[in-house]
């Protein structure tokens, strides 16, 4: 009997071996949703399909570029929003109202995100506390401060030439793709090449893994977990400096669209907390939910069957890759 | 003679048949077959990996058996949870000590006897007398049933777990190792009371390293060898060296052969005046100081020292990642070129070892856990002999693997200690010390004792160093447990009568009777819902849909009860109440049974209730009825907030009155040890999120009764999400669970609710309000487990509530 049920368990075992090498599922089901969209449409042309997909699957792809990071550590990281809102907001009005140089404020805002992403992750590591109740406090204290310490800072806008960096009808040296979409897909290759290729990528791995075996073998897990929260705040911070450009005004708001949906990007990419994933799994997942998010647009059914959609295909998703181990394996 | 006739003559209490058990590639057990008759003390002996654990969680219920047949006297045992083994009437001590830290003796004692709402039929009074009694006959004094678990020695709780399995007064004891954490006096009390039991027609199946205990207490022996039954011996045939012939097969051939390398080389560590080139080892009973002296060694400065840590699964491996990532993990720098790693060169780096150490596996870019334990650690060992050390620190390295695999790294140790390398190597295993030591340090009592040199190694003089009398060990003091907890709220409290004076101080008509009732209809929302959430966090889990599951009833009040002019109190609070408490054991669901991570799980709720929410109520539907107003303000001259708030706690107070609340602290503060207790651990928890849904469907009521309105705005949820977390951290509740309750949730509502309150009065920004309150939870957590550091809670076993990161914090601390 047993004999009898082998083979089709090994087909079962490969496919699901190959699904962990690569994202096949996604793919397709990205694949999918865009050619829905194109034909619900009747329109697969570059501006009307792609472009937009693309431009807007960029924003929230570099916002949780971040929370990939974290997750693989075994993290999570509840404060993106906040340092988007830092980023997005001291843009808006330093540059954009008070003209400052906008160096001098990239250099404020990945001060901000250093500081405060880095503390974060040092005392959870440091003192065993909850990173989800870490990260919603750090979240309040960077906005609070930020907008706090001046309340002018709702009014402004991006400098022009973000503006333009991020529009969909600019260019990348005459190429029409969108120059964000541009430095999506090299922050892409970066993140990837260090998280594979590198030491610090493999350190956070190995922690990500087991903490006390990377410990034992002479990682410095403090550090890791330090700097990944760090590097998390900062990739956050980025976003959203580009939204800045993208969206006219800053917005004390524009932080909750996208943690929630970043969440949703890297576990429908399929990383998992402790060491399975990687960042282009986390770029496919943003193109999924912004896919979707474009279906959901031509379907016509509103922002509430949009959050129905989600926490259905999340759940799906996670229930297709690891689930808890069973109480009795634990004894 | 006459004794043995009477033996046979016993009738079998419980029979095992071509038992077998796998874990993905790796056989545990392949055929064990054995019979256990009443009144006998049978032990079951094997050396690491022979598939004794294994056995006992069989017979346990932990786990179901691939093949082969259990009969529990003429009926088939087909036990599925511990619970249903203790049922029939099996009731097993672990070899890990199971006991809930955060716990007093008394509830330890009785843990898992009660059903889930009802009580044993138990009086109070009968289980201190019985407690009482079953810890005298071990420890030979009374022990202050009040005092926590946590507190107690390691012997002093390995006792507590075999009282509690005592208390079930089982017709089959099982004792898995249970005896390497007694010390000595407590271990021949418990011989003596084995005794009685076997008098009284029960049996004993006897589980031990130790070949004294077992021929000095057993009647009969079965003796297993990788996962197969070989043998069952009378006590009278059982002779140690027939029983090491048995164990290993015959071919272990103990071989202290001086001659067989060259003499040691100059001195590495001076303390253990350890030389180049010689292996020592490092034996004793089970936490006499030896792992600790080993760790220590790790931690040499002058020299280069690799340790392979002793628990493979949770120290030194790492699971997700391939053969050739856990290979590289202590030398990463080396495969650097130009600043990136090359695979090719870590590959080729790894070619050398996987020949020399015979590792068996298809490729290096397969997961480790595809490799059988002896594999993986050979992999393990492999990974400190690439960073090129001085000395190689080994815990007990072959512990769970096969004889194969064992006899691989002997020749490996052989080889490279020829080459020159200092080994020091604790180990488990007389034999392993006979086998391989050029000389073998033995430690008691914390520290090094004897040392015995490879001449004068045998069986009998390593063993009887092992129980040399050394000074008692001091017993640290048992500290009393906490008065119903008060202690973790005292701060929230105190907090919370500071913020009052300030409010006070700061806007004198905060005091005013109209203040004060605005003041508790807006207290009531965050109040409730940081009780809601807390059942879940006390069971080690959490829901953070607590706030979108609220709204989502607020507005089926406000839509479908009062919108078709449905008012009827009685109707609308049962349907809220009701409604609440499906969705939350919907989550429960989720997370207990379908294995969903507790975060992720109640995220994606969070996601599908606050769409239901919107979709209902895309904008605030207003609406309310005469008693709901009255709830908003004042009810019979009371204020309404203050009524919502008391009824959950009302209930909780009831609830203490049953086992309830008590057996969901013991799983969230040891899920494993209530597990094996015979808790149904998911059916608690699950209740645990039912509760708690529930206490939202009252926010809802508070919600609407305030505002007269139902919103489901992300803007105007989402606060609530933070909030209700946060002020159950403040509260004192530990987020890892176990420890906490409703009342610490409501003062830390309180707190966050007057800080917010007083920023206001004094005319503070919303934003620096908003600082402060991130500020405040981050000071209250870093507090928490700052104090939780403190009482040193020991053996904390439990999980954690999202995965990873607690458990393995725990463990690194």
């Amino acid at each position: 009997m047993t004999a009898l049920i082998q083979p089709r368990l090994a087909t079962g075992h490969q496919l699901a071996a190959a699904q962990r090498k690569f994202p096949l599922l996604q793919v397709l089901v990205l694949a999918a949703l865009v050619l829905y969209v194109g034909a619900a449409d009747g329109d697969f042309s570059w501006n009307d399909l792609w472009a937009p997909i693309l431009l807007q699957g960029s924003f929230l792809g570099i916002a949780a570029a971040g929370q990939t990071l974290v997750i693989l550590l075994g993290g999570l990281d509840f404060s993106i929003g906040a340092y988007l809102v830092a980023g997005n907001l001291l843009v808006t009005h330093l540059v954009g109202l008070e003209h400052w140089n906008f160096a001098l404020v990239a250099l404020l805002v990945l001060a901000i995100c250093v500081l405060g992403g880095g503390f974060a992750g040092w005392i959870c590591h440091r003192f065993g506390l909850e990173p989800l109740v870490v990260t919603l406090g750090m979240s309040s204290v960077v906005v609070g401060a930020v907008v706090g310490s001046d309340a002018k800072l709702l009014n402004g806008a991006g400098p022009g030439w973000l503006t333009d960096f991020t529009a969909q009808s600019s260019k990348t040296f005459g190429v029409p793709i969108p120059p964000i979409v541009t430095f999506w897909i090299v922050l892409a290759a970066i993140v990837t090449l260090i998280l594979a290729r590198t030491v610090p990528g493999r350190r956070l791995y190995l922690t990500g893994a087991s903490l006390k075996a990377a410990e034992l073998a002479g990682v410095r897990t403090g550090r890791v977990w330090a700097s990944a929260y760090a590097a998390s705040a900062v990739l956050a911070g980025l976003a959203g400096v580009m939204l800045a450009g993208f969206s006219t005004g800053g917005d004390t708001n524009v932080g909750s669209s996208y943690l929630f949906p970043g969440l949703a990007a890297v576990i429908v990419g399929g990383t998992l907390m402790g060491g399975r994933g990687d960042y282009l799994r986390t770029c496919l997942g943003a193109l999924i939910v912004t896919a979707l998010n474009f279906v959901i647009a031509v379907l016509n059914v509103g922002a509430a069957a949009a959050q129905i959609v989600f926490g259905g295909l999340l759940l799906a998703t996670v229930a297709v890759y690891g689930r808890e181990r069973r109480l009795r394996d634990r004894v | 003679m006459t004794d043995s006739l009477m033996a046979t003559a016993r009738h079998v209490v419980l029979r095992a048949e071509g038992l077998a058990k796998s874990f993905g590639p790796t056989t545990a057990l392949r055929r064990a077959t054995f019979e256990l008759r009443a009144g006998e003390v049978h032990a079951l002996i094997g050396e690491n990996g022979s598939g004794k654990s294994t056995l006992v969680k069989i017979l346990a219920g932990v786990h179901r058996p691939d093949a082969g047949q259990l009969n529990l006297g003429q009926a088939r045992l087909q036990a599925r949870s511990p619970s249903a083994a203790i049922r029939s009437g099996i009731a097993t001590v672990f070899q890990e000590v199971q006991c809930v830290p955060a716990q007093s003796v008394l509830d330890n004692l009785w843990l898992g006897q009660d059903g889930l709402l009802r009580r044993a039929p138990i009086a109070p009074a009968e289980r201190r007398d019985k407690a009482a009694q079953v810890l005298e006959d071990l420890l030979g004094t009374s022990l202050d049933l009040a005092v926590l678990a946590g507190s107690l020695s390691l012997s002093q709780r390995q006792a507590l777990a075999i009282g509690r399995a005592l208390l079930r007064d089982p017709q089959i004891l099982i004792l898995d190792e249970a005896t390497s954490a007694l010390d000595v006096a407590t271990r021949d009390r418990l011989f003596t009371k084995l005794g009685q039991l076997t008098a009284a027609g029960k049996a004993v199946l006897f589980i031990s390293h130790r070949m004294d205990e077992v021929t000095e207490i057993a009647d009969r022996i079965t003796v297993l060898r990788s996962g197969e039954s070989v043998a069952t011996l009378e006590r009278a045939d059982a002779t140690p060296t027939r029983l090491v012939e048995l164990m290993t097969g015959g071919d272990h051939l103990v071989q202290p052969d001086a001659a067989r390398r060259p003499e040691p080389g100059p001195i590495v560590i001076g303390a253990l005046a350890l030389r180049k080139g010689e292996i020592v080892g490092l034996a004793g009973l089970e936490g006499q100081g030896q792992d600790e002296f080993l760790r220590a060694l790790a931690q040499h400065q002058n020299v280069r020292t690799a340790y392979v840590a002793r628990d493979r699964r949770d120290e030194s491996i790492f699971p997700p990642l391939s053969v050739r990532e856990n290979f590289t993990a202590a030398t990463l720098t080396r495969d650097r070129k130009a600043g990136l790693i090359g695979g090719s060169q870590a590959a080729a780096r790894f070619a050398p070892y996987r020949d020399r150490l015979k590792i068996r596996l298809g490729r290096d870019k397969d997961p480790i856990t595809t490799l059988s334990g002896g594999n993986q650690q050979k992999v393990v060992i492999a990974r400190a002999l690439a960073a090129d050390p001085q000395v190689l620190l080994l815990n007990d390295p072959t512990r769970g693997i096969d004889i194969g695999a064992k006899r691989d790294i002997y020749a490996l140790l052989r080889e490279l200690a020829a080459t020159g390398l200092a080994i020091v190597m604790l180990s488990t295993e007389v034999d392993e010390h006979l086998e391989l030591m050029d000389r073998v340090i033995i430690f008691r009592d914390g520290e090094p004792a004897a040392e015995l040199p490879g001449t004068e190694l045998t069986r009998s003089a390593i063993v009887s160093e092992f129980f040399a009398t050394g000074a008692p060990r001091p017993e640290p003091a048992p500290s009393r447990a906490p008065l119903n907890g008060s202690s973790y709220t005292f701060l929230p409290v105190l907090l919370t009568l500071l913020l009052l004076i300030a409010n006070v101080a700061a806007q004198h008509s905060f005091l005013n009777w109209s203040s004060v009732i605005v003041t508790f209809a807006e207290l009531a929302t965050p109040a409730l819902a940081a009780m809601a959430s807390t059942p879940a966090i006390l069971g080690g889990g959490i829901d953070i849909s607590i706030a979108p599951l609220f709204t989502l009833v607020s507005v089926v009040i406000e839509v479908m009860l009062l919108g078709h002019g449905v008012t009827n109190p009685a109707l609308v609070i049962a349907v809220a109440i009701g409604f609440g408490a499906a969705l939350g054991a919907l989550n429960g669901a989720l997370v207990n049974y379908g294995r969903f991570q507790a975060v992720v799980a109640t995220l994606c709720m969070t996601f599908i209730l606050s769409g239901v929410a919107l979709g209902y109520a895309p904008a605030p539907v207003s609406g309310t009825t005469g008693w709901l107003t009255s709830l908003g303000t004042t009810e019979a001259g009371i204020p309404g907030g203050l009524i919502l708030i008391a009824v959950p706690l009302a209930a909780w107070y009831a609830l203490h009155r049953t086992p309830f609340v008590r057996t969901l602290r013991a799983v969230g503060g040891s899920e494993t040890t209530a597990y094996t207790a015979g808790v149904n651990v998911a059916a608690v928890r699950t209740l645990a999120y039912a509760l708690g849904g529930a206490i939202a469907g009252l926010a809802a009521i508070a919600i609407v009764a305030q505002l007269h309105q139902a919103e489901a705005d992300s803007a105007f949820v989402t606060p609530f999400i933070l909030m209700a977390i946060a002020a159950v951290a403040l509260g004192g509740t530990s987020l890892a669970g176990g420890r906490g309750g409703l009342i610490a949730s409501v003062f830390g509502a309180c707190v966050i609710f007057l800080i917010q309150n007083l920023l206001g009065a004094v005319g503070v920004s919303s934003f620096w309000s908003e600082f402060c309150y991130g500020a405040i939870l981050i000071a209250a957590v870093l507090f928490a487990a700052r104090t939780a550091n403190k009482q040193k809670v020991k053996n904390s076993s439990g999980s954690s509530f999202a995965g990873p990161w607690i458990a393995a914090r725990k463990a690194s601390r």
